[in-house]
């Protein structure tokens, strides 16, 4: 126990530093997920064969991102942005410029996800849209949004842990963060205690966000 | 409007037949939110009103090689209840899609209330799209959105709200106890009735009715089949019902068209001892003992 204690006696700055940074860079691929992924799934359903905005260009090209970025190694990912990272920010150093291509991927994992809930939505509640004269953006926002919505909010908690695990190999460009610090301090160092305990550390925020987002999806549901 | 329209096909009960007005008819009359520009647009002239709420002239629909309709001329009078039967593959739901405005035909033309809606701007066919209420088999209800919501959904989609009528519709439909539910906690029968109550929030001049009854029972269907009749009785819509269900043809429908592999086949006058006006107690008596 004591081993447990030193650790946070002589490194508990440190593990906040890195919690911080793990959450700006979280909290950053979360933004990029709501704001691009949401519109770019939805994108990818109504453009696709039998939707109703089909349109195979669109499709074929929102399609192809996320088929590119998500089967891409993470790593190499990080890598292959860096002149990218380099021209947008000046630099590829640091929590920010590190979160960059951690948006891409959030992105294009939040799409597919988005894509795949919508799809599960049943055929006559675009039916009834239609058959209401409702525009494409009213069918998006009034009946699709708000049938997909707990399934949104679900399949967001597991892309933000997804995120989260993403993040730690974000270090090789000076993102920092838990994982960083894990590997850097603990591992490195031969400290397997510090490294343990920040494991934990993880596990534990992992654990209190799929509750939240089980709760919160639990609390939408009415279907 | 036209809520209990000139029903030239069908006697029509006057409100003298009914020795209290119901609530809901009142409200029915006296409220129309339409702003004039709209007016213009929507309420049809005393000489489109006149004209059946839906003809069909030499109505071809092809998809590629496949003729999904042949040659089909049709008009359903205002205020009937119509009936269109046929199997499966014979052509109902491309019949519904061009009443609904929702498609074009590849020949001939299609006249809803007084309108081609093939001659129409994008806006204009919504407009006219607004007109027309639809009920389908499996309601296709939101479950997110309350009883309530789900009714003034269509007011929603065309920016409008009309709180009043939407309560007199809870009442019509019997579910004001059910407005703050959800249609996962109400039977088959609470959710199509929630969806005519949806179906008729715009005041519809054309009910669409793509197998209302095939999900439910036979007890409540004869209720949604009635409900449908005082609809049809309260507001004035002319009702299209297709369906398989012969029975059901059999308790509402004056005529049935009989479709077979895109064809219409016949236009059939259902005979079952009913005289010309329907809805009245007396004839629901006489219906119910005399069969």
């Amino acid at each position: 126990m004591s081993a447990i204690r030193d650790v946070f006696v002589d490194y508990g700055d440190k593990i906040a530093q890195a919690l911080i940074e793990t959450g700006y860079m979280v909290v950053i691929a979360i933004i990029a997920a709501v704001l691009l992924g949401l519109p770019l799934g939805t994108l990818i359903y109504l453009t696709r064969r039998g939707g109703p905005l089909e349109h195979r260009v669109v499709w074929a090209l929102a399609d192809l991102y996320v088929t590119i970025v998500r089967s891409f190694p993470f790593l190499l990912f990080v890598v292959f942005m860096i002149p990218v990272t380099r021209f947008v920010f000046g630099t590829t150093f640091g929590t920010t410029a590190a979160s960059f291509p951690l948006a891409f991927v959030a992105v294009a994992i939040y799409a597919r996800l988005v894509e795949q809930i919508l799809l599960e939505i049943p055929s006559g509640i675009l039916k009834a849209a239609r058959s209401m004269g409702a525009s494409v953006w009213q069918t998006v926002t009034k009946f699709l949004y708000v049938e997909a919505r707990s399934g949104l909010v679900y399949a967001l908690t597991s892309a933000t842990i997804s995120f989260v695990s993403y993040s730690t190999v974000l270090g090789v460009v000076g993102g920092g963060g838990v994982g960083d610090f894990a590997l850097r301090y603990g591992y490195q160092e031969y400290k397997f205690a510090l490294m343990y305990v920040t494991i934990v550390l993880i596990i534990v925020c992992v654990l209190l966000l799929q509750m939240t987002g089980h709760l919160v999806s639990r609390a939408l549901d009415k279907r | 409007m036209h809520l209990l329209g000139a029903g030239e096909g069908r006697m029509l009960p006057t409100s003298a037949q009914h020795p209290v007005t119901p609530p809901w008819r009142m409200i029915a009359i006296t409220v129309h939110p339409a702003s004039s520009e709209e007016r213009s647009v929507e309420e049809p002239s005393p000489e489109r009103r006149s004209r059946p709420a839906v003809e069909l002239s030499a109505v071809t629909k092809r998809f590629g090689v496949v003729t999904a309709l042949d040659d089909v001329s049709l008009a359903i009078e205002r205020g009937e209840i119509f009936g269109v039967l046929g199997e499966s593959g014979a052509g109902k739901s491309t019949l519904l899609e061009l009443l609904g405005c929702l498609d074009h035909p590849t020949d001939g033309t299609v006249v809803v209330d007084g309108v081609d809606p093939s001659t129409l701007s994008a806006r204009k066919l919504n407009r006219l799209r607004h007109r027309i209420g639809t009920v389908f088999q499996g309601f296709n209800l939101l479950g997110n959105r309350t009883v309530r919501d789900n009714i003034e959904l269509p007011l929603t989609i065309q920016r409008r709200r009309d709180p009043e009528f939407v309560e007199s519709l809870l009442g019509f439909v019997g579910l004001e106890h059910r407005a703050d539910h959800h249609p996962a906690q109400l039977s088959g029968g609470e959710k199509q009735r929630v969806a005519i109550a949806r179906a008729l929030a715009t005041r519809p001049t054309v009910l669409l009715c793509d197998e209302p009854t095939s999900a439910l029972d036979t007890h409540t269907t004869a209720d949604i089949l009635r409900l449908l009749e005082n609809a049809r009785d309260e507001f004035g819509a002319t009702i299209v019902i297709v369906t398989h269900e012969l029975d059901v043809v059999k308790t509402v429908c004056r005529r049935a068209a009989v479709f077979e592999r895109g064809r219409l086949r016949e236009i059939l006058e259902v005979t079952s001892g009913r005289g010309g006006s329907v809805g009245t107690y007396l004839e629901h008596a006489r219906r119910a003992l005399q069969e």
